[in-house]
């Protein structure tokens, strides 16, 4: 079960860099490729959930880092795929998603080997485990497209674009801090 | 570090919406807000249930009170509030306590796992557990280990409370003999009663012990032999017999189930019922001093007997081992006949047991349980030639002759046969 939710955040990785490649940064995409593929594949090979989470987490961040290259005024304009980012972000991220659920199979395997689980039992949980977080995926990206939606429509004629995301970030440091200091 | 810090699931969960979002608002692609709404609503799951989950485990057992060998059910009710992610459970008895060498799973499995969503989970589990060890066990706590599916939280593992007791009770047997009680016509005359209130009939003269009644003292005696010396007189009811179990190291030999103790436990329950039953008074000693009852009769008698024999440990050191003031007053009051249920393994053991019996004042049995075979319990057939008989034999030569010796082997003979043969050496006793 573990190899499986490896193999497919490595699968979403590839695709989210590939969705990049068609849509016209083929060297950006390469070089995230060259350095995040190899590496999962090694997670995948060696069974180390923490490498392919590192890996899945490099690709997120580079597709970020992209986005940000993009944002610059200079560079931004030539740049031809920024159309795709959006698509590639959200398969980055579901793939950071399924590294985590990979490292928490890896964890339920030992601790099922160490004190002797029934193993259908813990691939239920983990099958029920994986259903949950792709349900809960679907919802928020869901939700995260009406949302955009309803903003580009109705919001953002009205507001400022940097004054709406002002507030979203305040709204994070208060939580931010909040986690950071109660979650342990 | 701080890279390493943000690969970690929850911090990298926070980081995206806010990076996204400074991104979208820098440059020309508001698209990117779609991904930061669906990062946001993801942050808002995993922030609602970032805490501990709140595991809460009620525990029955059926029946509350079993034998050694028989079978009980063990149910576990486990409701989980919060959180959400993967959830280990493990049920007692846990290894490495005093519970998991009393009970062995019979069926099913006691360690569980389950994943938590966002409603709170109720599971019911079932073991079957057969018990192995007499006593008052407590299986108590349920472990819990909790993996947060967002990476919300670090892995978390902790010990719910919950307590069920169980009285596993020893195994008594069953034991087709007469009692000593009255005499065939060819046996020897029956020993006169030990037990019960002083009669008027008058039986002989004896110098005062501790716990004799003043009134007792024959003054006459005392002053011409120049020591307090008192009436002794028959006793009313039937006679008395006090088991004394030795609860020393020696009986701890074998594993924790399957030792001279164990087999000691049982032999004396069973003793006890029989005894009870043919309207003897049964008392029960321990040696070092342990459970202490005076003999008396009934079937309450019995259950106090049973109580005792529960609580009874074995001692893993010697002290406490020797003359025992407690024991001499009880024989000097109630007169018993004593069966003492003991493993006579060295030299040293039968020296002590000798020095113990020649300062009391009565006469009995001596049952000798030979722990040695046990191990191969099943190997060897019942009736099996016993080669350490004739080395033990040197050993009792030590003891007093007013003591007969009963040697049992528990692995090639039963408690009902070992019973048998007691009562026959307590009918042949001088």
């Amino acid at each position: 079960m573990k190899e499986l939710f490896a193999a497919l955040a490595l699968a979403l990785q590839a695709l989210a860099l590939l969705a990049l490649a068609a849509a016209g940064c083929q060297l950006a995409a390469s070089a995230a490729a060259a350095l995040a593929l190899p590496l999962g594949l090694a997670a995948l090979a060696s069974g180390r959930d923490r490498l392919l989470k590192v890996s899945a987490n490099f690709s997120l961040a580079a597709l970020l880092a992209l986005a940000a290259i993009a944002a610059l005024p200079a560079r931004g304009a030539g740049l031809g795929c920024q159309s795709a980012l959006p698509a590639a972000v959200l398969l980055a991220f579901l793939s950071s998603l399924l590294s985590n659920l990979c490292e928490a199979a890896g964890w339920l395997e030992r601790e099922a080997l160490e004190k002797g689980y029934d193993e259908g039992e813990v691939r239920g949980a983990l099958a029920s485990a994986a259903l949950s977080l792709l349900a809960l995926y679907a919802a928020a990206a869901t939700a995260g497209w009406a949302a955009y939606e309803a903003a580009s429509r109705h919001l953002l004629p009205a507001l400022s674009l940097p004054i709406a995301l002002a507030a979203f970030a305040l709204v994070y440091a208060v939580v931010a801090r909040a986690v950071w200091t109660g979650t342990e | 570090m701080k890279l390493a810090g943000l690969a970690r699931g929850f911090k990298a969960l926070l980081a995206v919406p806010v990076a996204l979002g400074a991104v979208a608002a820098l440059s020309s692609n508001p698209g990117l807000l779609m991904p930061a709404f669906a990062a946001n609503a993801l942050l808002a799951a995993a922030l609602l249930t970032s805490g501990r989950p709140s595991v809460e485990v009620e525990l029955r057992v059926e029946p509350e009170r079993v034998k050694v060998g028989e079978e009980l059910t063990l149910r576990a009710r486990v409701r989980v509030r919060g959180g959400f992610g993967v959830v280990l459970l493990r049920l007692p008895p846990h290894p490495g306590t005093r519970a998991a060498d009393a009970f062995e799973l019979v069926d099913g499995t006691n360690v569980r796992a389950l994943f938590k969503g966002f409603r709170p989970a109720l599971r019911v589990y079932e073991v079957r557990l057969r018990a192995l060890k007499r006593g008052e066990h407590s299986l108590e706590g349920v472990q819990v280990a909790y993996f947060h599916l967002l990476g919300a939280s670090r892995p978390a593992a902790w010990s719910a409370p919950a307590r069920v007791r169980v009285l596993v009770l020893p195994r008594v047997g069953f034991a087709r003999a007469r009692v000593p009680l009255r005499q065939r016509q060819l046996a020897p005359r029956a020993p006169p009663s030990r037990a019960g209130p002083p009669s008027t009939d008058f039986a002989s003269v004896r110098e005062y012990e501790p716990g004799d009644p003043f009134k007792f003292i024959n003054w006459k005696a005392t002053a011409r032999l120049g020591k307090v010396m008192v009436n002794e007189f028959e006793r009313e009811g039937s006679r008395s017999i006090l088991l004394v179990v030795d609860r020393s190291p020696a009986m701890l030999a074998g594993t924790t189930v399957e030792n001279a103790l164990e087999y000691a436990v049982s032999l004396t329950a069973t003793l006890a019922r029989v005894l009870l039953r043919g309207g003897v008074g049964v008392g029960l000693y321990a040696l070092p001093p342990g459970p202490d009852i005076s003999p008396s009769t009934g079937e309450a008698q019995f259950v106090e007997i049973l109580k005792g024999l529960v609580l009874m440990r074995g001692r893993a050191t010697e002290r406490g081992w020797g003359p025992d003031p407690r024991l001499s007053s009880l024989v000097a009051a109630t007169r018993p006949v004593l069966v003492i249920i003991t493993n006579v393994a060295s030299r040293r053991e039968a020296a002590r047991l000798a020095s113990l019996l020649s300062g009391l004042p009565a006469r009995g049995v001596l049952v000798d349980v030979i722990p040695d075979n046990l191990p191969l319990k099943r190997a060897l057939g019942p009736g099996a030639a016993l080669p350490w008989a004739a080395a033990r034999a040197g050993l009792y030569r030590a003891l007093p002759k007013r003591f007969r010796v009963v040697t049992w082997d528990p692995a090639a003979e039963g408690v009902g046969a070992a019973v048998v043969r007691v009562l026959n050496a307590l009918r042949w006793l001088p």
